[in-house]
């Protein structure tokens, strides 16, 4: 069985010397000028702790430090190379198209939360309450729907000055108690510094609310509509 | 800009919801065996907080504050 890390488009740059989930060594299965970065295991390493998953993580960063990558959801695996091959070859431009969209770019998380002690702090409807980290599908909706007002006001104050200065963004319906914002942006790499700033410029005018910032990502967010090309074997596929 | 021990601990819980949110319902998705469906994430978050301060530390957690600076992925 194979595990999937990221899909790049320099199959001739040589891999990273280092270990992927397991300890097992990292290899490259090429295709019609992609490589799929891989490891190969007897047993699948499918327990998502949060150690393997910061081992996927790290792989990804470290194919991210000096080539463009498309960051695999965790848990991508397969039964061997010639199932990936297929993969490759029948995806090939919307892989190709994805990693110049994200080429020289970088993803940046925003969070604004409430302080824990203050929810009076900002000039919006108390957060939901507690205990919905696991929430049923209908009360999240219900909650979502209740925190729309709070969501739409953080968007206008925080997002819309970060959104500027992305390429893309997104956002997420806030998630943990006291967030009123979740997004992700894509920045081109050179703009990470006056993104930042300009974080920096957001959180002193607006003392009331904490605004965390994490990054640089690889580009998880931005790639997940080449997820939903279908992946049908190629009868042929090159082996 | 000076943050205290609560501040410190809430940004590394965001920082490792921020990793779960992206591998578990971001990136690539191939076909083959998907460990967990989006529905599934939440109850990873459950199981998570607990862990966060011991399992994860600072320089780790791919986090950088609004004041950080620095070059990316070094």
């Amino acid at each position: 069985m194979i595990w999937v890390y990221g899909i790049c488009d320099r199959p001739d740059m040589p891999l990273p010397r280092r270990r992927g989930l397991a300890q097992a060594p990292l290899d490259g299965v090429r295709e019609g000028g992609l490589v799929a970065v891989i490891s190969r295991h007897v047993h699948p390493p499918g327990d998502p702790a949060l150690d393997t998953m910061w081992v996927h993580e790290r792989v990804v960063e470290r194919i991210m430090a000096d080539r463009t990558v498309l960051p695999m959801r965790f848990g991508s695996k397969l039964p061997d190379e010639g199932a990936l091959r297929d993969i490759l070859a029948a995806n090939r431009e919307a892989f190709l198209a994805a990693l110049d969209r994200v080429r020289g770019r970088l993803e940046v998380g925003v969070r604004a939360m409430q302080p824990l002690e203050a929810s009076t702090a900002v000039d919006v409807p108390p957060p939901m309450s507690g205990a919905d980290v696991a929430m049923s599908g209908r009360a999240y909706l219900e909650a979502k729907l209740q925190n729309g007002r709070r969501t739409d006001h953080a968007a206008g104050v925080l997002h819309e000055p970060l959104a500027k200065l992305a390429i893309d963004a997104r956002r997420q319906p806030p998630r943990a108690p006291l967030e009123i914002l979740r997004a992700s942006y894509l920045i081109d790499a050179v703009v990470l510094a006056r993104f930042r700033g300009t974080v920096e410029r957001l959180q002193r005018t607006h003392p009331g609310v904490a605004i965390l910032c994490t990054g640089p990502w690889p580009p998880y967010s931005f790639v997940t509509a080449v997820a939903s090309v279908p992946a049908e074997p190629t009868a042929g596929g090159a082996r | 800009m000076t943050a205290t021990r609560d501040e410190i601990a809430r940004q590394r819980e965001v920082a490792l919801v921020d990793l779960v949110d992206r591998l578990l319902a971001g990136g690539v998705v191939i076909g083959g065996d998907i460990t967990l469906s989006i529905a599934d994430v939440d109850l990873v978050y459950f199981g998570l907080r607990p862990r966060t301060p011991s399992v994860a530390p600072a320089e780790g957690l791919g986090m950088s504050l609004p004041a950080a600076r620095g070059r990316p992925f070094t």
